[in-house]
């Protein structure tokens, strides 16, 4: 039995938690540290108006401050958990849709004008048609954050199903597969690197559209307190909180390939020998 | 030729049909490969002999005819009737090498201990005992091919059929490749369905080799071969070897050049 288990890839290379400590990773530090100093400099030196970008340290002690308060979470919690609900609601019938598009003609030729059609459409666009129909709620919220992350998965789950390698599919039908099972094994687990790009994106996408949302109806998450921070003119609340955006959205990109290495060990070792990772 | 029949291709006729045209590809097969034969289908590219494997193995449904492949055994046994061994190996890039050698016991329901049992044991028949846990990327192309022939035995097909199986290959694995399949197979003497462009391939591999005609592919004659089993290299010394290389070559050379003005 022992015999059967998965190799562990981590053998070959550093694992991605140890990598976070490589030298790709110390310049990168390194030269946000040389920017931030510079602002804190010119601020200092009178080269840049204190009320329009504050010095990092005050928003270090801003954020500190909120950090303690506990309010700080309150906000960036509410927008993971937004992100992450809307990212689902896309996932999940994007996926779908797109795996029947690329497998089906019939449903490809339905389906492919309406999804040209809406794709182009900024997300935030449908708020108004959105709140028609759900009114002010989270629910609306949601929604409208997921209709542009769905279109893209749908996109990109529809052209994964189409760049198949055919002779994985025939292996699989000479070697005993059909129907559900051919699905399951052999279509999704091949078509599951594609996948994964589509994931990516629609994840970057669901950020923006999340807090953009946010901004414009809703009084906790990021973008509201964003935009709460800047009418009442606390300028260094409303850096804390772009600062706080972009760390999220390195979080959920983190998590995100994490799961993808965990699902498909045999392309983290693929990708290192290609030289891509 | 053997007694009993093993495959029976009865006027198989393939169209590949598109909205804008139809390229007939065969044109009226009639082939009997009795039990335990090594068949080479030999032919210019393009003349239909991968689609006439690809009829064999259900993969495709000829335009007309019928392909009947003949049982060992009366009862229902849950054997495969046939495994094709692929040019581009088309293993299971996400499954390790041991996953992929015993797919098709796991889908026909095998239980797991047995399964992997097997596996194993074809495994070590092909040489690759330690490389159970490997992936696919991982190994080279005679290994994945390795692969490949082990992922077709542990099936335990009535007919085994390759295409082309080692025409993605350097020579000199593509020899030590051929050495090997003669080897494994000598022990059970399965029947084989073998595609080629190899002249020479044909001729050392086969009991028979079978030569189709440029697009359609018809067969256009067989050539039986008389050299002994088990074969060995010295055999490409041969003077009836060379001899029959050379007619194989008179006979194909008219079809490769008809193929070649289509370009």
């Amino acid at each position: 039995m022992k015999h059967y288990k998965r190799p562990q890839c981590n053998k070959v290379m550093p694992s991605r938690t140890r990598r976070l400590f490589s030298r790709e990773l110390t310049i990168p530090v390194a030269t946000s540290l040389v920017a931030v100093a510079a602002w804190e400099f010119l601020v200092h030196a009178g080269f840049l108006r204190a009320a329009f970008f504050p010095p990092p340290t005050n928003i270090v002690s801003t954020f500190i401050g909120l950090a303690v308060g506990g309010e700080l979470w309150l906000h960036a919690g509410t927008t993971l958990g937004r992100l992450i609900t809307s990212f689902l609601m896309a996932l999940i019938p994007g996926t779908a849709l797109g795996l029947a598009m690329g497998w089906w003609m019939g449903m490809r030729t339905a389906a492919d004008p309406l999804v040209r059609l809406l794709f182009p459409i900024p997300s935030i666009a449908f708020f108004p048609v959105v709140i028609f129909y759900l009114g002010l709620s989270e629910w609306g919220l949601l929604l409208t954050a997921a209709i542009t992350p769905f279109l893209l998965i749908a996109v990109q789950s529809a052209s994964a199903v189409e760049s198949l390698e055919r002779t994985l599919l025939e292996a699989g039908r000479n070697y005993g597969a059909s129907g559900l099972r051919l699905f399951q094994r052999v279509i999704l687990p091949a078509a599951l690197p594609r996948l994964f790009i589509g994931y990516r994106l629609a994840l970057g996408v669901g950020l923006i559209v999340t807090v953009a949302v946010e901004m414009v109806a809703a009084k906790h998450g990021l973008g509201g307190f964003l935009w709460h921070s800047w009418q009442i003119l606390r300028i260094e609340e409303m850096y804390v909180s772009l600062m706080l955006i972009g760390f999220l959205g390195i979080l959920v990109t983190y998590g995100l390939e994490a799961l993808a290495d965990r699902l498909m060990p045999w392309q983290v070792d693929l990708l290192r020998l290609k030289g891509q990772r | 030729m053997p007694a009993v029949t093993k495959i029976e291709i009865r006027d198989v006729q393939h169209v590949y049909q598109s909205d804008f045209s139809s390229v007939p590809a065969l044109a009226n097969v009639n082939l009997t490969v009795g039990d335990g034969e090594f068949v080479a289908l030999l032919g210019p590219s393009g003349c239909g002999k991968s689609s006439l494997l690809r009829i064999v193995a259900e993969l495709l449904r000829p335009t007309a005819g019928s392909v009947q492949i003949y049982s060992s055994t009366n009862k229902e046994n849950g054997r495969p009737k046939t495994a094709l061994v692929f040019q581009e190996y088309a293993l299971f890039p996400w499954r390790t090498v041991l996953e992929n050698v015993v797919f098709s016991l796991e889908m026909r329901g095998v239980a797991r201990a047995e399964r992997l049992a097997q596996a194993r044991d074809v495994l070590v028949r092909v040489g690759l005992e330690s490389f159970g846990a490997a992936y696919p990327h991982q190994l080279s192309g005679g290994m994945r091919q390795r692969v490949g022939i082990a992922r077709a035995l542990a099936a335990q097909p009535e007919v085994l059929l390759m295409d082309e199986p080692f025409g993605a290959l350097d020579a000199q694995t593509r020899t030590v490749l051929q050495e090997e399949l003669l080897r494994v197979w000598e022990s059970e003497r399965k029947t084989v369905l073998y595609v080629t462009h190899s002249i020479d391939e044909a001729v050392y591999m086969s009991d028979r080799v079978v030569l189709l005609t440029a697009r359609p592919g018809r067969i256009k004659a067989e050539y039986s071969v008389e050299l002994p089993r088990p074969r060995n290299m010295e055999m490409r010394g041969w003077n009836s070897y060379t001899k029959m290389s050379l007619d194989i070559w008179a006979c194909l050379r008219e079809e490769v050049e008809t193929a070649m003005s289509r370009e």
